[in-house]
């Protein structure tokens, strides 16, 4: 596991926002942590997908698709809290968030 | 060596979301050029007011008017092709605006689908497609295999190593689609179109479209078009026929044609789907490439 600190916290949100306000073309000030990013940005699975992989690329994370899908069995994404909930947790975890419970 | 590719959407996006993602002015030249053609086959503009088994080929020649629109506002702004490639029927768009068919023969094509369609329901046969989103296509295959379902589905096309679409009977996409979501896809999705396109399974019911396609007269196109098929190039009338013949009952290879594209020096692709569909389910291996969407003109 990886130790994940609040300014690494704070970059990841940051870039998810600024990600989803862009490829949702939406004000970046309209979006908050409570947002439902499907049903009120437009987004969809594809633009998860992409945001994956800019996150693995800038932390030089080796992640598998379906282990954050097995583990959003668990815990669905509902809100940007819950998007940026995972995304920290995949940067702590890697693949082993698939053994994480919700 | 080429350097700007266009690519076919065909019928993957809803026809709603494609006119209004139109600017006020191709609006009303695409509401014309349906207009014309729906009248032409006795359709309804309202898709909803057409028959059940019209609703498909409505929505797909609305598709491929939409192709056509998106293509002529590119070739408005001076960006030429100088090689295209079809998703599914996109193929008979690309043909129609590569001029290897005109326009005419194109909503012919599209339109003698209904034949299918028709086939299906005499013979009460249910069949379906779906989308699988985060699995490359190794391990779809692994899941329809485990699933005992390789006699009834297949993977119609691999859009890309994290977008496949499975195609097949209809409980069959059902079931695959479940055991993929439990092994960790982020999105698996039953289309509910009623059809299987791009499987070997359609082939009985597909005789009248593939007589119509097989009798077209093809001229060489402009253009060459990647088959997504043998994904080489086709520059002749006979290769863009024997592609035709082939379309609906084959499985495709997009990702392949993309790296094609690439590999013959392709750096701007311009996807002339409306919603900039194809952008979203295909991936450039190249960091210097790019594709250009309706939005971006």
């Amino acid at each position: 596991m990886k130790e994940i600190t609040e300014a690494i916290r704070q970059e990841i949100k940051d870039m998810i926002f600024d990600y989803y306000a862009e490829e949702c073309e939406v004000d970046r000030d309209e979006i908050t942590m409570e947002t439902n990013p499907q049903e009120e940005l437009g987004s969809d699975s594809l633009m998860f997908v992409e945001l994956v992989e800019l996150t693995a690329d800038k932390y030089d994370l080796d992640i598998k698709l379906q282990s954050i899908g097995k583990y959003m069995l668990k815990a669905p994404l509902n809100t940007m809290a819950d998007v940026v909930d995972v995304f920290c947790k995949v940067y702590q975890y890697g693949n082993d968030i698939v053994n994480l419970s919700e | 060596m080429y350097n700007k590719a266009f690519l076919f959407n065909g019928i993957c996006s809803k026809p709603e979301k494609l006119r209004q993602s139109l600017s006020p002015a191709d609006r009303d030249k695409y509401d014309i050029y349906v207009e014309e053609v729906f009248k032409r086959y006795g359709l309804n503009t309202s898709l909803i007011d057409n028959k059940k088994t019209d609703r498909l080929v409505a929505g797909a020649l609305m598709s491929t008017i939409a192709d056509r629109v998106v293509y002529e506002a590119f070739r408005e702004k001076g960006i030429v092709p100088q090689i295209g490639c079809g998703y599914s029927s996109g193929l008979v768009g690309a043909c129609a605006c590569f001029s290897s068919i005109s326009y005419d023969v194109s909503y012919d094509i599209i339109f003698c689908n209904r034949n299918t369609v028709l086939a299906l329901e005499q013979n009460d046969k249910h069949f379906d497609m779906g989308v699988i989103i985060g699995m490359d296509g190794n391990d779809i295959s692994e899941i329809i295999q485990s699933t005992g379902e390789s006699e009834n589905v297949v993977i119609g096309s691999v859009n890309s190593r994290i977008c496949s679409m499975i195609t097949g009977r209809e409980p069959s996409v059902a079931r695959v689609l479940e055991a993929a979501t439990n092994e960790g896809a982020l999105k698996a999705i039953k289309m509910n179109v009623g059809m299987a396109y791009h499987t070997p399974l359609i082939e009985p019911y597909a005789s009248a479209y593939q007589k119509l396609v097989s009798e077209v007269d093809y001229k060489d196109p402009e253009y060459p078009i990647v088959s997504v098929f043998t994904n080489e190039p086709m520059m002749t009338a006979e290769e863009i026929r024997e592609e035709q013949i082939k379309d609906i009952i084959t499985p495709m290879r997009w990702d392949l044609s993309i790296a094609k594209m690439e590999e013959l020096g392709v750096t701007e692709f311009y996807d002339t789907s409306a919603d900039g569909a194809i952008k979203k389910f295909s991936r450039l291996k190249k960091r210097s490439s790019k594709i250009y969407t309706y939005a971006d003109l």
